[in-house]
């Protein structure tokens, strides 16, 4: 018989994250059983294996870990088309951004996995806004300082009229809203409870879709190469695609689920702007996609394949 | 205290490259008052502070680094050392500072090969795209200077393995309030 | 190998490298990089850590703000602030008998809230308060006991760097810990009162009564106190108050005490050279801990053996306070031995799994018990950090006689850890309220 790999999933967020809690540990028990014994998985959520976001690729290019859950948005300058998906109103949820960043991934559109092979991705988002005010209109957002991650974020809070805060790290986002240092955040509905937001800001709107955020989970592929036959199988079967379906499925759940929950509680107001507002809004962060509009330094109009991927993976969902 | 010559010139350098790296300290410091007392009264925070941080922050910390080894400032215990006779406290004391040679070689040798990977891949600052290269350069060349410092108290610790002095004339406990 | 027993084998091997002297970050580090290469048999991937974790440290936004506590903490001495919130205490109730003892007792809790350090509270007052009591007839043990007992509250009154790298370790929001800080701080200044007037109540010669100030010098000494009080009034009602973040209420902290040194024209060449060296040498030690902690938890979380531990202290069935009143004795014990932030680090890979997963503690409230319990061992032989510091302030006064002094302050201690131990809201209630 072949001999068992030991494969080392690691993640700096917590256990009880979506993707640790509702993806990796039924996937890890059907991936197991489909290689007939020739594969372990070991779960490292929680950042045991390596604490700091900004150190999780390193981590797999070294081999502490076989695969770790990196955000692409902390090492810029790598992986740099996936941040076409930071860009408003250019995707709907989950499911349909992870299908579509993989199929690119397939079509050799995004750079830096020459090395490396995906095994799932998240396209976290979109975003939506979380306010301690009501959000009666964009009107509501002038003047306030509202959390923004990354360039394309900060340059959507700054067309609203608001005041874009940058140095936050999202697990504090809530203390400072609630300690008034921030008056909101861009923020995706799944994780206004991950990050606590919804004790802090009762008001939210999620008509707007301010982008999504992406979070790769990237393996190298010497090692991919070196597992037995049996192995690869299972790998071919169970990750990349299956994966950023099971991901993204997981991901639009808990969105379900906590949009549920604040829906539900009698604090928050989750305020529905009409079609009329709506287009206001994207007229006026329209620069922003302007920007991933066009050809880039290889001549590829990224936007422009990825409105293609979306297409692609509406039909296949 | 019984630093040679050549350990207070390393220490005097070492103390030049803190100073250096605290007034870049105090500059994030303004900056960073700036930029609470901007969004405060103005609403109007500092674009790219982060940015600077980011800068800033790895060369700072690093500058710390050859004073407090060439001070012999690590957190030791040194039990045994003090209940040996002389020449075997000075070679348990040797021990002790070789490993630390090591482990500051490890950290030199990786975190240079970090930083060769952050200027292959062209990283850049979040908001302002300013390269990350440079300020990766300067760490590892300060991570680099502990080096030599760590091999000079190598060195002088085997002096007084050879000459046998005592250990506790050779510590340099004299201002302990220079600790947490 | 199995993986459990290369744990426990690395733990040995860092234990026994830090008894051959090799610096506690390092040891970790040592055996950390020795034990995940056994274990995976992958030399490039053990070895990578001192490259990822020195990075991530060094360049970590969080982590930054202990170089300006420090900073603050070193300037605030240099300028003379330390001394000026104990001239307010000594004015206010040193008449009294053991009232000189208890102005010391207050004006470290003072400093405490604007340094971050216990061993740089206990080395700043000895300066300040120890010539001021001898000179007024006290014992030297009183004096010295009370200055290295009263310096344990630069810890735990907020701001401290113990609970940034708690909180940095354990992923808990810093401030929370701060307002957890304050009510046991307070606490503890109140049972060292007490512990200062039982001791003088049985022996009236060790501590005479001065005279009582009149109010006129009473306010001369308040309105000269008005730096410190302006410091800690900033920080406090910026942080709590919704102005600043943690990094910046440290960056503003640390300005402030620089300009006051400039101001008071404290800032000769040899004082800036100094307190430039205390910063740099207690970040650099500082840094060197936190990537040690890093690599070797990482091991530990390789090994499993935090599940272990969780499980097999689950099978003892002991009752959960039962393993709380263990750890306090072993955590007493290790700070026998240990640096206070040495002997955190070294456990919280089993230790805080265990606390708050296994017996479903507050981590915010064990992370003020575990500081109270560390810095017990600050102060007991045979290394109690504060009275080396002590000592190594006033060589003349001999180890034995501090160490005699501390004794009524150790029956405080316990007196108080028991109290936040048995009554957790001691330490919950400010930051349930915020
Ligand atoms: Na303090
Ligand atoms: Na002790």
């Amino acid at each position: 018989a072949d001999e068992t790999v030991t494969l080392r999933w690691a993640s700096f967020v917590s256990p009880m994250g979506a993707t640790n809690r509702l993806v990796i540990p039924e996937w890890k028990e059907k991936i197991e059983a489909a290689s007939e014994g020739t594969l372990k998985i070991e779960h490292y959520p929680g950042g045991t294996l390596g604490k700091s976001p900004l150190q999780q690729l390193s981590m797999v290019e070294s081999g502490v870990a076989d695969i770790a859950e990196v955000v692409v948005a902390y090492t810029p300058g790598r992986f740099p088309e996936l941040a076409v998906f930071e860009t408003p109103f250019l995707v709907e949820n989950n499911l349909e951004a992870g299908l579509a960043a993989y199929k690119m991934y397939e079509k050799g559109l995004l750079s830096d996995f020459d090395d490396l092979m995906l095994v799932g991705i998240i396209i976290s988002g979109p975003y939506g806004l979380a306010l301690n005010e009501p959000l009666t209109g964009p009107e509501a957002l002038e003047g306030k300082r509202i959390r923004a991650g990354g360039p394309a974020q900060t340059a959507i809070v700054e067309a609203m009229g608001a005041t874009p805060i940058g140095n936050v790290p999202a697990p504090q986002i809530a203390e400072n809203i609630s300690r008034g240092l921030l008056d909101g955040a861009l923020m995706a509905p799944a994780n206004l409870y991950t990050f606590r937001i919804a004790d802090a800001a009762f008001h939210h709107n999620w008509d707007v879709k301010f982008g999504s955020v992406a979070v790769i989970f990237p393996m190298r592929r010497d090692k991919y190469e070196s597992l037995p036959p049996k192995a690869k199988a299972a790998f071919d079967e169970f990750t990349g695609e299956y994966l950023a379906r099971k991901m993204g499925e997981a991901m639009d759940r808990l969105e379900a689920e906590s949009k549920a929950k604040i829906r539900a509680d009698d604090r928050q107001t989750v305020h529905e702007w009409d079609d009329a507002t709506i287009a206001k809004v994207r007229e006026a962060v329209a620069p922003v996609t302007a920007e991933w509009d066009k050809p880039n330094e290889n001549g590829v109009n990224v936007y422009e394949e990825a409105q293609k991927a979306i297409e692609e993976a509406r039909g296949s969902m | 205290m019984a630093l040679s010559a050549n350990a207070r010139k390393y220490l005097g350098w070492a103390e030049l490259t803190a100073a250096i790296g605290l007034v870049g300290l105090v500059v994030l410091s303004v900056a960073t008052l700036a930029d609470a007392l901007m969004r405060t009264f103005f609403e109007s925070p500092i674009y790219g502070l982060s940015d600077l941080a980011e800068i800033v922050t790895p060369p700072v910390v690093a500058s710390c680094l050859p004073a407090a080894i060439a001070a012999r400032r690590n957190i030791a215990v040194r039990f045994l050392g003090a209940a040996l006779p002389a020449r075997g406290g000075q070679l348990v004391e040797l021990f002790g500072q070789a490993a630390a040679l090591l482990i500051f070689t490890g950290i030199a040798w990786q975190t240079g090969l970090h930083a060769a990977d952050i200027v292959r891949n062209g990283q850049h600052t979040w908001l302002l795209s300013i390269p990350m290269g440079p300020t990766w350069i300067l760490t590892e060349a300060i991570l680099i200077a502990c080096l030599p410092v760590q091999a000079l108290i190598v060195i002088e610790t085997w002096g007084h393995v050879r000459d046998g002095a005592p250990l506790a004339e050779t510590q340099n406990d004299d201002d302990p309030e220079l600790q947490v | 190998m199995d993986p459990i027993l290369v744990g426990l084998i690395a733990f040995a091997v860092m234990l026994g490298l830090i008894a051959l002297h090799t610096p506690i970050g390092v040891a970790m580090a040592l055996a950390g990089v020795g034990g995940f290469w056994i274990l995976t048999g992958n030399f490039t991937a053990a070895v990578s850590m001192l490259g990822a974790e020195t990075a991530s440290a060094i360049a970590s936004p969080e982590l930054v703000i202990i170089p300006m506590f420090l900073l603050m903490g070193a300037f605030a001495g240099t300028s003379g602030l330390a001394g000026d919130m104990y001239h307010l205490a000594h004015k206010l109730i040193g008449h009294r008998r053991g009232g000189l003892a208890m102005a010391t007792v207050a004006g470290c809790g003072g400093f405490g809230a604007a340094c971050g350090s216990s061993i740089a509270t206990t080395a700043t007052m000895a300066r300040i308060a120890l010539p001021e009591m001898e000179r007024r007839g006290y014992a030297q043990s009183l004096g010295a006991g009370c200055i290295a007992a009263g310096g344990t509250l630069g810890s735990l009154i907020p701001p401290s760097s113990i609970m940034l790298i708690y909180a940095f370790l354990t992923e808990q929001f810093v401030v929370d810990l701060f307002i957890a800080g304050i009510l046991p701080g307070l606490l503890t200044i109140a049972v060292y009162f007490v512990a200062i007037a039982l001791t003088v109540r049985r022996r009236a010669d060790i501590a005479p009564a001065g005279p009582r100030a009149t109010w006129r010098e009473t306010g001369k000494t308040a309105l000269g106190a008005w730096g410190i009080v302006t410091i800690i009034l900033i920080m406090t009602v910026g942080l709590y108050g919704g102005i600043f973040t943690v990094t910046e209420a440290a960056a503003a902290g640390a300005l402030i005490c620089i300009v006051f040194a400039i101001a008071r024209g404290r800032l000769s060449r040899k004082s800036l050279a100094r307190t430039i060296a205390e910063t740099a040498y207690n970040v650099g030690l500082l840094y060197i801990i936190i990537i040690g902690a890093h690599i070797f938890s990482n091991l530990i979380a390789l090994t499993h053996m935090p599940a272990a531990i969780v499980d097999g202290v689950a099978g003892l069935g002991l009752p959960p306070l039962a393993v709380i009143f263990m750890l306090a004795v072993i955590y007493i014990a290790l700070g026998a031995v240990f640096d206070s932030v040495a002997a955190m680090v070294i456990t919280l890979p089993f230790v805080f799994p265990l606390v708050t997963e296994g017996l479903g503690y507050d981590p915010i409230w064990w992370g003020i018990v575990m500081i109270m319990v560390i810095e017990i061992g600050m102060i007991t032989p045979p290394v109690g950090i504060n009275v080396f510091v002590m000592h190594g302030v006033r060589k003349d006064i001999p180890l034995r006689t501090i160490f005699s002094g501390i004794v009524p302050f150790l029956g405080a201690d316990i007196v108080r850890l028991l109290l936040v131990i048995l009554f957790p809201s001691i330490a919950l209630l400010l930051p349930g309220l915020l």
